[in-house]
C-alpha cells in the first residue's frame, strides 16, 4: 500500500515532466536500433561466429537489451548516489522516512521514460525467434521472466555496491558509468572474447549473468547453459551483497552541514 | 512520549585534504591525506518529554552534529544517545515514526509535488488515518494558513510559505518529538512571529518534546525557557537564557532620555551609568536589584523624557565570550 502510492507520486512526478519523456524515448529507439541492425548486418555476410548463429546472438542482445532497459528503469537512482545524495547530505531526508532508504532511493529515481528500451530488447528477442531460434521448451522458456528479474537483480546489486564507493571514498565523481562499459561484452557471447576477459565478467564483476549467461540457458546446446541455471542465485546473492554494501556506508556516511 | 538522555556523546569526523592548486587535486588522485575532526565531544544532557529545548552556539559549535545524532542520521563515534529509551542510529525504522524534522535551510518535502501530494504521501508513509489526516489538515490551515497553497508545487512556494508546509509536513503524523534545525533562517518577520507563536502553542499543549537550533535567539526567548549552549564541539552551558546571560555577565540597562544636559556630580550617583550623546543616560541595573527602584530614582532625580529598559544582548555577549577564549 505505502509503496504503491510511493510508486505512483514517483510517476506522476515524471510525468509532469514530458519533455524528458519524449526525449527519453527517441534517444532510447535510436541507441537501441544500432545494435540489431549492426548484427543483421554481420550475419548478412557471415554464417557464424565461433559456432554461435545469427538468431542466436541476436537472442543474446535481445536478453541484454531487456536487462539493460530494466536496469535504467530501476536503478537510475545509483548513478545520482554519491553526487545528489552522499556529498550533498541529501540521503538525510530518505533517512528521516520510516521507509526503507534503499527502497527510497530506487523509487525517488525511477526512470519510467526508460521503459522503451525493455519494449525494444523484447522485440529484438522475438526478431531472434521468427528469425529461425530453435525455441527450448515450454517450461523453460516460462522461466524466461524469473531469468530476466535474476539478471536484473545482478545487473543492480554489483552497481549498487559500486556506486555505494562513495561513502568511503569522498570523491566528486563516480565509477558507476566506467564500470557498466563493461556490460557492453555481455550482450555478445562470452567465449569470443579473451580468457582474462571471461573470467573478470564471471568470478570479479559478474556482469556475464546480466547477459550472456542468463540468455544462454534459453538456447539450444550449448556449454553456456549449465552456468546460466545459476542466475537466479546470483542475482539473489549480488542484490544481497549490494544491499549489504549500501548498509554498510550507511555507517560511514558523515551528512554535510 | 520522548525523552532524550544523551551520556558522553562524541562525533569524530574524517576529513581528506586536497592539495593547493592544479598541482594538488592531481596528486590529490593517488594520495589524500586524511585527519579528524572532532565536531561533537563529551556532551551530556537529558531533555524531559515535552520539554523545549534550543541548541545555540556559533557556526561550527556542533549543533547540527548533535542534530542528526538525535535524528539517526548520523552514528556516535563516543557515548551514547536514547530517545525514549531508543538508540536512534541502531533503531531508526521505529525511531523516525516518532520523528518530526524540518531544516530551515533544505526541504523534506518534494520539490515536483504539490504540496497536497506531499502530505498524502507522508501521510501514507506513516500510516495516518483518513480521520486523522483530515482533523490535522484542517488544523494546520487554521494555524498556518497552509490550505491555500496545497495545490501548488513546492517548487514555486515562497520560503515563507514553504517552511509553513514544511512544519506541517513534519507535524502531520503527530510526533512526540519535533526537532527543528534553524526553522526561522532567511524568514521576514510576520512568518517568523506565526511559526513562533504555532511553536508556542505546541509547547504548551505538551505532547511535544521540541528541539531546537538557531542563531536568533528572539526565537529562544520566545520558544524555548531552556538553552544548550554548544561552542567547538562542547557543551558549556544547560539552563535558562536569563542565566547565561547573567554568567556572561551580561545586564539590563535602564536607558532614560532626559530634557536637558546631566548637571555635573549626578552622574557618580549611579555606578557605571554613562552619557550617549547629551541627553540619553545609560545606567546598567546592578545585580540583585529590582528595574523599578533604579527607574525612581532616576525619576525623581532628573528630568526624565522617556524611559526605556534593554535586555542584554545575549548575542554580542555570547560572540564577545567566543572570542576571549584562550
Amino acid at each position: 500500500m505505502r509503496l504503491r502510492r510511493l510508486l505512483v507520486q514517483r510517476l506522476k512526478t515524471r510525468l509532469a515532466y514530458r519533455g524528458d519523456v519524449f526525449a527519453g524515448l527517441l534517444s532510447a529507439a535510436l541507441l537501441g536500433v544500432v545494435g540489431p541492425v549492426f548484427l543483421l548486418s554481420l550475419f548478412a555476410n557471415v554464417p557464424h561466429l565461433r559456432g554461435w548463429t545469427g538468431p542466436e546472438v541476436l537472442f543474446i542482445w535481445g536478453y541484454a537489451d531487456t536487462v539493460a532497459g530494466l536496469f535504467y528503469v530501476v536503478f537510475a537512482g545509483l548513478y545520482d548516489l554519491n553526487r545528489r545524495y552522499i556529498l550533498t547530505g541529501e540521503l538525510d531526508r530518505l533517512l528521516i522516512r520510516p521507509v526503507d532508504a534503499y527502497l527510497q532511493l530506487l523509487i525517488d529515481n525511477l526512470a519510467f521514460e526508460e521503459l522503451p528500451v525493455v519494449a525494444l530488447g523484447g522485440l529484438v528477442m522475438a526478431l531472434a525467434v521468427s528469425w529461425g531460434l530453435v525455441l527450448p521448451g515450454p517450461w523453460r522458456l516460462a522461466l524466461l521472466p524469473i531469468w530476466l528479474v535474476g539478471s536484473l537483480a545482478t545487473l543492480g546489486g554489483i552497481t549498487t555496491a559500486v556506486a555505494c564507493l562513495g561513502f568511503h571514498l569522498q570523491h566528486r565523481g563516480t565509477a558507476v558509468g566506467l564500470v557498466l562499459q563493461l556490460t557492453t561484452f555481455t550482450r555478445y557471447p562470452l567465449d569470443l572474447f579473451g580468457r582474462p576477459l571471461q573470467a573478470l565478467l564471471t568470478f570479479g564483476l559478474p556482469f556475464g549473468f546480466a547477459g550472456f549467461y542468463g540468455a544462454a540457458f534459453f538456447l539450444p546446446e550449448n556449454d553456456f547453459a549449465v552456468v546460466g541455471a545459476l542466475v537466479p542465485v546470483v542475482g539473489v546473492a549480488a542484490l544481497g551483497g549490494g544491499y549489504a554494501a549500501f548498509r554498510l556506508g550507511l555507517r560511514r556516511y558523515a551528512s554535510a552541514p | 512520549m520522548a525523552g532524550i538522555v544523551a551520556e558522553g556523546l562524541g562525533r569524530t569526523f574524517v576529513v581528506r585534504g586536497q592539495g593547493r592548486g592544479l598541482a594538488g587535486a592531481l596528486s590529490g588522485l593517488f594520495s589524500r591525506s586524511a585527519s579528524s575532526k572532532v565536531a561533537l565531544q563529551d556532551v551530556s544532557f537529558s531533555v524531559g518529554s515535552g520539554e523545549a529545548v534550543a541548541l545555540i552556539g556559533p557556526n561550527g559549535a556542533g549543533k547540527s552534529t548533535t542534530v542528526k545524532l538525535l535524528i539517526g542520521v548520523l552514528a556516535p563515534s563516543a557515548g551514547r544517545v536514547r530517545v525514549s529509551g531508543r538508540d536512534p542510529w541502531a533503531e531508526r525504522p521505529a525511531h523516525v515514526r516518532e520523528l518530526g524534522v524540518v531544516f530551515g535551510q533544505r526541504t523534506q518535502l518534494w520539490w515536483d509535488l504539490a504540496v497536497v501530494e506531499a502530505f498524502d504521501l507522508l501521510a501514507a508513509m506513516y500510516e495516518v488515518s483518513a480521520a486523522d489526516y483530515r482533523a490535522r489538515l484542517s488544523r494546520f490551515d487554521e494555524v498556518l494558513g497552509v490550505g491555500p497553497l496545497l495545490h501548488t508545487p513546492l517548487r514555486q512556494l515562497s520560503l515563507g510559505e514553504r517552511m509553513r508546509c514544511e512544519l506541517a509536513g513534519a507535524l502531520l503524523h503527530a510526533p512526540p518529538l519535533l526537532i527543528l534545525d534553524e526553522p526561522t533562517v532567511g524568514l521576514d518577520v510576520a512568518v517568523k512571529l506565526r511559526l513562533r507563536s504555532f511553536l508556542c502553542e505546541l509547547r504548551d499543549e505538551g505532547r511535544t518534546t521540541l528541539v531546537l537550533t538557531t542563531h536568533d535567539l528572539e526565537d529562544v526567548r520566545a520558544i524555548c525557557p531552556r538553552v544548550l549552549l554548544l561552542a567547538e564541539g562542547k557543551l558549556l552551558h544547560d539552563g535558562p537564557i536569563e542565566a547565561l546571560a547573567a554568567r556572561l555577565g551580561g545586564r539590563r540597562i535602564v536607558r532614560a532620555t532626559l530634557r536637558s544636559g546631566v548637571a555635573p556630580g549626578v552622574l557618580d550617583r549611579f555606578p557605571g551609568a554613562e552619557l550617549r550623546g547629551d541627553c540619553v543616560l545609560a545606567v546598567p541595573l546592578p545585580e540583585g536589584h529590582a528595574a523599578a527602584e533604579l527607574v525612581r530614582a532616576l525619576v525623581t532625580q532628573l528630568d526624565v523624557l522617556d524611559l526605556h529598559i534593554e535586555e542584554p544582548a545575549i548575542d554580542t555577549l555570547v560572540a564577545r565570550y567566543y572570542e576571549g577564549r584562550p
